[in-house]
């Protein structure tokens, strides 16, 4: 029952990780931008989560569509004005313009919201259900239904959807995508608005679970870059493998080896996956060529 | 001369040259222009050496950290020594050193919650501000780092926020403290457990991977050891992590009589949330540090209830005071300045303030060499933060901590018996 609960602990954990990292490995696959901001974006997502809270009770899942729209807007925008003028650019100038720009928002949240750890309290915060010994809290089981739905969510968009198959063939070949009438600077606007998207849900999510403040965004983006590399590049169902690949292996190892060990289990699967897997455990060699 | 000069000055106005008419500036407007300089150059030194004639300051250096994961404590730590800076300069009149007064003057920097940056901001502080008084950064980590570069200086450095045993074990001879070491934390908790009936038999301990926490943790299996206890878990998780589920749930098969987690404040809110999370339940549940500082019943609402914690004074403590006269004012007056009740992190800064005043007033100088011989040996018989006798290595071996609880949403003083203000509530019932 012991080793149960742990596996049960590891999805569940493992299934916020991916909510996490889908924005991240769509925009990375689709534009080939390596987004060193979207951590900060999953934060602003649980602050809007928090203030919505606050001020009008909302709760947090009720929340998520606001903290979606709003991210969004943001990305779109932050895309046409700013990123725009470099996504053509080396792989070296994106990932400085996006260091950047995580550098400005994190000093930004700081200023507003100050570096105080905040967090949801909602009435049935640690409460959950018991199934003999084991324990399923009830905010964690509702994150894993909600990012189960949203990775469902985005593969019926990406499929199905007009948007979602210009999405994918720009990012298969832009050059042809242009050619059969794709508007790919509307594309890349609109991939990066749904990364926002994403990060802002994945905010309504952490902020019952977790506490946050502006400063977590870094841990934050690190554990999404090694997701995305664990999963695979581009990939929205490789957000789930590498996620719940991540969780898994973070509880068990820290079962067998030590809880002081968990970082160095996350980074040492990652270097495994590199060296054996480059392009991810279910990505496929054409999602992660660098193109320039 | 005028007309070799001028030229020089000017330029060439030679016929052959096609240029305008040119303005000629004599010799003496030029020469009027240089004396009248140099006159307000030596009045105005004149002025503000006549303005430091008139206000006597002594000027302190302190490196803490206003943004990042430890500002919490860094604003506490800040807003105690602002209100020992203010007690000072507007009460007392300053610091008397051979019949003149010295007003005092704190510099801050922000450290980031960053040792590297404490480091640098110290350097900064002795070599471009001049600064040779220093309180010490929040935390231990940011402590061990920043004295290893004041030491280097030679600048005095009081400890207003770091208590690992490694601080003071280096052989430093610039750096001292008022408090105790952190060993010292988890003892009282302990002694008090040992109180009950019937007797706790488990502890499971699980702490941060940083300096401080290992240190309290070691001086926790001490006494475990000597009392009896058995400690059946005992690991670390890195520090900052925002998950501890897994030992948390190793430690809810042991089902332990006491649980004890090492960390920040961060770190003891996570454990709070996560082992009601996980129904992990413990009949004495403690934490390292938080406890006392109001935003914890804040963030924890009701389930921070019962849970035990520590510090090195409550407002409860009310030590007869030369500064300040007694641990009441000194809660007043910080009620007063800053509308809220003091936890240990602004007794932490007032305090380092107190002993750095104490210091200076043996010495009767503001050399920190003079002032750290003024330390040896040093003997208060009560001062806010209790009795005082200092040991070579700068530590103040008298210090012990305080107990309390979170009792109806409120951080209660529980031990020892002598500054108790309510009864300990023992066992903690179970998460429902």
């Amino acid at each position: 029952m012991f080793y149960l609960q742990i596996l049960i602990n590891g999805i569940m954990i493992g299934a916020l990780y991916a909510a996490m990292a889908m924005g991240l490995t769509l925009v990375w696959g689709v534009m080939n931008f390596i987004n060193f901001a979207h951590g900060v974006l999953i934060v602003l997502g649980a602050y809007t989560t928090f203030y919505v809270f606050q001020f009008w009770g909302l709760n947090p899942f009720f929340a998520l569509p606001l903290s979606m729209v709003l991210m969004f807007l943001v990305c779109y925008f932050l895309q046409k004005l700013l990123i725009n003028l470099i996504v053509r650019a080396s792989v070296f100038m994106t990932l400085i313009m996006t260091f950047g720009l995580d550098t400005l928002l994190t000093n930004l949240a700081i200023l507003a919201f100050t570096v105080d750890y905040r967090m949801v309290s909602l009435p049935y915060t640690g409460s959950g259900f018991s199934i003999g010994s084991l324990t399923i809290p009830y905010i964690r089981l509702l994150s894993l239904v909600i990012a189960f739905g949203l990775t469902g969510g985005l593969i019926l968009f990406m499929n199905r959807t007009k948007i979602g198959n210009a999405i994918k063939a720009v990012g298969l070949d832009k050059e042809a995508a242009q050619m059969v009438g794709v508007n790919v600077a509307k594309t890349y606007a609109i991939t990066f608005g749904i990364g926002g998207a994403l990060a802002g849900a994945a905010g309504s999510l952490i902020a019952p679970i977790f506490s946050f403040s502006p400063i977590f965004g870094g841990e934050v983006g690190l554990k999404c870059f090694v997701i995305v590399c664990l999963g695979g590049l581009g990939s929205v169902a490789g957000a789930i493998v590498g996620g719940l690949t991540l969780g898994l292996a973070e509880v068990f190892g820290s079962v067998l080896i030590g809880e002081g060990f968990k970082n160095a289990i996350a980074f040492g699967l990652l270097v495994v996956i590199l060296v054996l897997r480059p392009q991810g455990i279910i990505g496929r060699k054409f999602f992660a060529e660098i193109k320039h | 001369m005028a007309g070799f000069v001028a030229p020089a000055i000017l330029g060439n106005n030679s016929a052959n040259e096609e240029v305008g008419p040119m303005k000629e500036r004599s010799p003496i407007f030029c020469g009027g222009i240089l004396f009248f300089t140099l006159l307000a150059l030596l009045f105005s030194l004149f002025l503000s050496s006549e303005a430091w004639a008139e206000e006597k300051i002594i000027k302190f250096g302190c490196s803490i950290s206003l943004t990042g994961s430890l500002s919490r404590e860094g604003y506490g730590t800040r807003d105690g020594l602002e209100l020992w800076k203010w007690w000072v300069n507007e009460k007392l009149g300053g610091i008397d050193i051979k019949g003149v007064k010295y007003k005092v003057d704190i510099k801050y920097y922000d450290d980031e919650s960053n040792a590297v940056r404490t480091v640098k901001l110290i350097e900064k502080l002795v070599t471009d501000d001049g600064i040779k008084l220093l309180f010490s950064p929040y935390s231990s980590g940011l402590v061990f780092a920043g004295s290893a570069a004041s030491e280097k200086y030679k600048a005095l450095m009081v400890n207003v926020g770091g208590t690992a045993e490694q601080i003071f074990g280096r052989g430093f001879r610039y750096i001292v403290t008022g408090t105790g070491t952190s060993p010292l934390y988890f003892k009282g908790v302990l002694d008090l457990a040992a109180k009950q009936n019937p007797k706790p038999k488990t502890v499971a301990i699980l702490y941060a991977n940083d300096i401080f926490s290992r240190d309290a943790v070691k001086g926790a299996v001490d006494k475990c050891k000597e009392l009896g206890f058995e400690v059946t878990f005992n690991q670390v998780f890195p520090q900052g992590t925002k998950d501890i589920s897994t030992p948390l749930t190793e430690i809810r098969a042991l089902q332990p009589d006491i649980l004890l987690v090492g960390g920040h404040y961060s770190d003891s809110v996570l454990a709070v949330q996560q082992a009601k999370d996980l129904k992990v339940n413990a009949k004495l549940f403690s934490c390292l540090v938080g406890v006392p500082v109001p935003e914890f019943v804040k963030a924890l609402g009701k389930d921070a209830e019962d849970v035990v914690g520590m510090g090195w004074w409550t407002p409860d403590v009310n030590y007869q005071d030369p500064i300040w006269g007694s641990g009441e004012t000194f809660v007043k007056e910080f009620v007063k300045k800053f509308n809220y009740t003091p936890d240990y992190h602004n007794f932490d800064g007032a305090f380092g303030g107190e002993l750095f005043q104490l210091g200076i007033k043996k010495a009767q100088s503001t050399d920190p060499m003079e002032i750290r011989k003024a330390f040896d040996g040093f003997e208060v018989p009560s001062s806010l933060g209790g009795p005082i006798k200092m040991d070579k290595q700068g530590v103040n071996v008298l210090a012990q901590t305080v107990v309390l609880q979170i009792q109806n949403d409120k951080a209660v003083t529980i031990w020892p018996k002598q500054v108790a203000a309510a009864k300990f509530i023992y066992p903690k019932p179970p998460w429902e």
